[in-house]
């Protein structure tokens, strides 16, 4: 018998659309050494099975949802990871979900999906246990994100079922279409919801009632326990009362708080009081929610108690705020919940569908588009039936909004008229988040331009002065585990120091003894493989090197007035950022020393670098 | 003190007369007031001719008193295992459904201390994650009556009263898996064992659940029986209606 796999269930559940057939497939120990799981198994299986070229919305692409050994274990703050080729940037794609559902599929006793093919109608795929079912889904299909689950728990007859499903956005092959759980919940970016809806995929639904095993359950309970003490010291007193919106101020006062896609990146007080999470928590805070096992609850729902919306609840964080939000020009809650509870219905990305409402409003500004070319929407900033409307036109493809569900770079170049300057897009043509990098000690530096997905909200590697890969490869180990960014006691500005709970903790439930070097190696081996998947698509470093020409711009307004990034600033991070990686400058490829060093000859030899 | 106290009593004998107050709900203020259980089932029993008290009457008069509609009191007083309540034991888990954010740290805790394992399924706290907002967990209550234990069908009965501390003590030996159990439950539900199938009924731990210990929010707690009386045991439907009219979301949420 195979040696036990503690923190593991051993399988992953390989599903062909195509055909409906599927299999089990074992999870060696070999493979869980190397990658660990997450976005580790993610990386190699998208490196192992799909062909260089591979149309991201044909049916071999792979959608792969992938839990880690540490996933469902009771300790604060664990997800799962959804991994995918990018029909947005065509390029690696990996996105992180919380909720309850990562955790259920271990308890039904899988470590992840794997799903290809494309089925010839609607299907929902149902894991119960190990009972495995692809079902018609003719009568979800058009149902929003919400309605969806409700119907599936009504036919079902089962309340407790978790449910990852796509909206009409997803259906209609929205590039930057989410993947939702909870009604708010979501894989946002990246696109894999268009993945699903591409092979006509509704939903997986997963229901599990079995243990997850780890090597020393005692010890490990301990740790939970002191991991759950550590969340509720003061030290995290913020972050346990106002969420991710805790950076609502903070970034506003660092001046990277896009305002009007990111024309400014800063509210003056009395702009900003309605938009922070104290005015939230005073005026329509109706309940807080956790992740299984976690003792932050950093969900926080708010009500609209007036006008036309008035009833109308929608979970608000950091990223909804700055981009539905603020982004869009909303200066109060009340006016962009609504448009935010849109975004999830309709199964959008939040950072992407804002950048590029933001996008279109900035145009409408501009006199660029018309009232005429936006089907009769006045789109001033700020103006939520406006902005509801034109989510549903992005999300059904109707008229301007078929344009804009390509992206808001493809947009800009298909409207021409120099609309290109206002898509707020970095590294792969991606929607950039809403932090505005500009200001000199912005928190979100370099992840623009260093993630490998694009650009990105969290994966910084170093600052603009000094490249440090190794700060971003804690945050892939995290993704590997997978574990939530924001349990480290000081949150997510803190996981450089990276706490050594985590590898304590991965070594108690697995029964391994990594040490710290070996722990960041696993890291660097994931990110060099999602690397070289990429490099063997064609991408090069000039695809990274990208950047919104206004963020050449200086900061007009706020403390840091003035601050900018210069071409140089980006060239001169690239060439010290890839030297550190051990890639080649010029091209970004990788070099055949350091994956050797990594273990992964066999990729250097594909690469044939 | 004792004169107004009983004052209330005799007004709520008379609401219960007329059928305005069920008599679940007097048994429940009566309780509140401080009267023990016992005590509280002869009041309910009693049926004192209607006398005019010291606050005003609601229409109809006294004199044009319509008939009770209701079955007479008495005849529905004969609980067979006529209770007697020790502040010792008899205590019930309680939740605060407002402090509660859906963690689920008790399942996880319930499952650890009972089963020794890492699975939320096993179980006796189930929280249901209805919509965003409106977390509500349900779990047995160890009721003051408990038609639970009267519908048992097994000889000896699978679910009993623990000796020691009033909770339920459920025999898995025993259980058939009928779920008679759970058809005759106040709340409309129990959880059974996900593969020997019987019922997972809270045994309030000895009076120290890892749940109230372990739980992040201090939404649980243990508490004497006079102030949670078994009306609390509601349906999941019931309390998702009341937080969503509570807190106003009943507007936005509509099902499918």
């Amino acid at each position: 018998m195979a040696e036990t796999l503690f923190g593991y269930k051993g399988k992953i559940l390989d599903v062909d659309l195509t055909t409906g057939q599927t299999k089990s497939l074992e999870v060696t120990s070999e493979l869980a050494k190397k990658y660990i799981g997450g976005s580790g198994f993610g990386a190699h299986f998208l490196w192992e099975r799909m062909k260089p070229g591979t149309d991201p919305l044909g049916p071999d692409n792979l959608i792969m949802f992938m839990t880690g050994p540490l996933t469902g274990t009771g300790m604060s703050g664990t997800r799962w990871q959804a991994i995918f080729k990018s029909p947005h940037t065509g390029a690696w794609a990996r996105s992180a979900q919380g909720g309850d559902i990562g955790p259920e599929l271990k308890y039904a006793g899988w470590d992840g999906i794997i799903i290809t093919g494309k089925s010839p109608k609607p299907v929902y795929l149902y894991i119960k246990n190990d009972r495995v079912e692809i079902r018609d889904a003719s009568e979800l299909w058009g149902l929003d994100t919400h309605e969806t689950p409700l119907l599936l728990e009504k036919t079902l007859k089962d309340p407790l079922i978790k449910v990852a499903c796509i909206g009409p956005a997803g259906e209609n092959l929205v590039k930057y279409a989410s993947i939702s759980t909870e009604f708010y919940r979501a894989f946002g970016r990246l696109g894999g919801g268009a993945v699903m809806g591409s092979k006509n995929l509704k939903a997986v639904v997963i229901r599990g009632t079995g243990e997850v095993a780890v090597a020393n359950l005692d010890k490990f309970w301990e740790l939970v326990k002191k991991q759950r003490e550590a969340l509720l010291t003061p030290d995290n007193y913020w972050f346990r009362r106002w969420g991710t919106q805790s950076y609502n101020e903070f970034l506003n006062n660092l001046d990277t708080f896009g305002y009007k896609n990111l024309q400014e990146a800063w509210l003056p007080p009395e702009v900003f009081a309605n938009v922070s999470a104290q005015y939230l928590e005073k005026t329509s805070q109706v309940g807080r929610r956790s992740c299984i096992g976690c003792a932050n609850r950093c969900s926080t729902f708010g009500i609209v108690r007036t006008g036309k919306y008035t009833g109308l609840v929608d979970e608000i964080d950091y990223e909804g705020i700055a981009n539905v939000g603020i982004g869009c020009g909303h200066t109060d809650f009340r006016t962009f919940m609504p448009a935010e509870a849109e975004v999830e219905k309709l199964g959008l990305d939040i950072i992407s569908s804002g950048k590029v409402v933001s996008f279109a409003m900035e145009l409408y500004e501009k006199g660029i588009l018309t009232k005429a070319d936006l089907g009769g929407i006045d789109l001033t900033w700020g103006n939520t039936d406006a902005h509801i409307e034109l989510l549903r036109m992005i999300a059904h493809r109707k008229g301007i909004g078929d344009v804009l569900a390509e992206g808001a770079l493809p947009a800009a170049r298909k409207i021409g008229k120099g609309a290109e300057k206002y898509a707020m897009t970095a590294a792969l043509g991606n929607e950039i988040s809403g932090s505005d990098p500009r200001a000199k000690d912005a928190l979100i530096t370099t992840a623009y331009i260093a993630a490998e997905r694009g650009s990105c909200h969290n994966a910084p590697a170093g600052t603009w002065d000094a490249p440090d890969p190794a700060r971003q490869d804690k945050m892939t180990l995290f993704d590997c585990m997978v574990v939530c960014l924001f349990v480290s006691v000081d949150g997510w500005g803190a996981v450089a120091p990276l706490s050594p709970d985590y590898t304590e903790m991965l070594n108690v439930a697995t029964g391994w003894n990594l040490g710290e070097a070996d722990f960041m190696k696993i890291g660097e081996r994931v990110a060099n493989l999602a690397r070289a998947f990429n490099m063997r698509e064609g991408l090069r470093r000039k695809d990274w090197e990208q950047l919104a020409p206004r963020m050449y711009e200086p900061l007009p307004t706020g403390p840091y007035k003035g601050d900018a990034i210069t071409k140089e600033m980006v060239s001169k991070y690239l060439d010290g950022y890839y030297q550190a990686r051990g890639w080649d400058v010029a091209t970004g490829v990788p070099t055949r020393a350091k994956l050797e060093e990594l273990d992964l000859k066999d990729v250097a030899d594909a690469l044939k670098v | 003190m004792s004169n107004s106290l009983n004052e209330r009593i005799v007004q709520l004998q008379e609401e219960l007369r007329q059928g305005r107050i069920t008599r679940r709900d007097f048994m429940r203020y009566a309780t509140l007031l401080g009267v023990s259980l016992g005590a509280a089932e002869v009041l309910a029993a009693c049926a004192p001719t209607p006398a005019p008290t010291s606050t005003p009457k609601p229409p109809p008069p006294p004199t044009a008193l319509p008939q009770p509609t209701a079955p007479p009191a008495a005849v529905e007083v004969s609980p067979p295992s006529a209770v007697t309540i020790s502040m010792a034991k008899d205590w019930q888990l309680m939740i605060d459904y407002d402090r509660c954010s859906g963690c689920r740290v008790c399942e996880l805790e319930c499952a650890k201390f009972h089963y020794g394992v890492i699975n939320p399924a096993l179980s006796r706290v189930r929280i249901f994650k209805v919509y965003p907002g409106i977390d509500v967990s349900m779990f047995c209550r160890n009721c003051i009556e408990r038609p639970c234990i009267d519908a048992c069908p097994t000889t000896p009965k699978a679910i009993s009263r623990n000796e020691e501390t009033g909770a339920n003590l459920i025999d898995p030996k025993v259980c058939t898996g009928c779920k008679l159990c759970l058809e005759n439950c106040k709340a409309q539900h129990i959880d059974f064992h996900p593969t020997d199938n019987y019922p997972l009924l809270c045994d309030l731990c000895g009076l120290n659940p890892a749940c109230v210990a372990a739980c992040p929010e201090g939404a649980l707690s243990v508490v004497p029986p006079t102030m949670a009386p078994d009306t609390w045991a509601e349906p999941l439907e019931q309390v998702t209606r009341e937080l969503l009219e509570k807190r106003g979301m009943a507007v936005y949420i509509k099902e499918a």
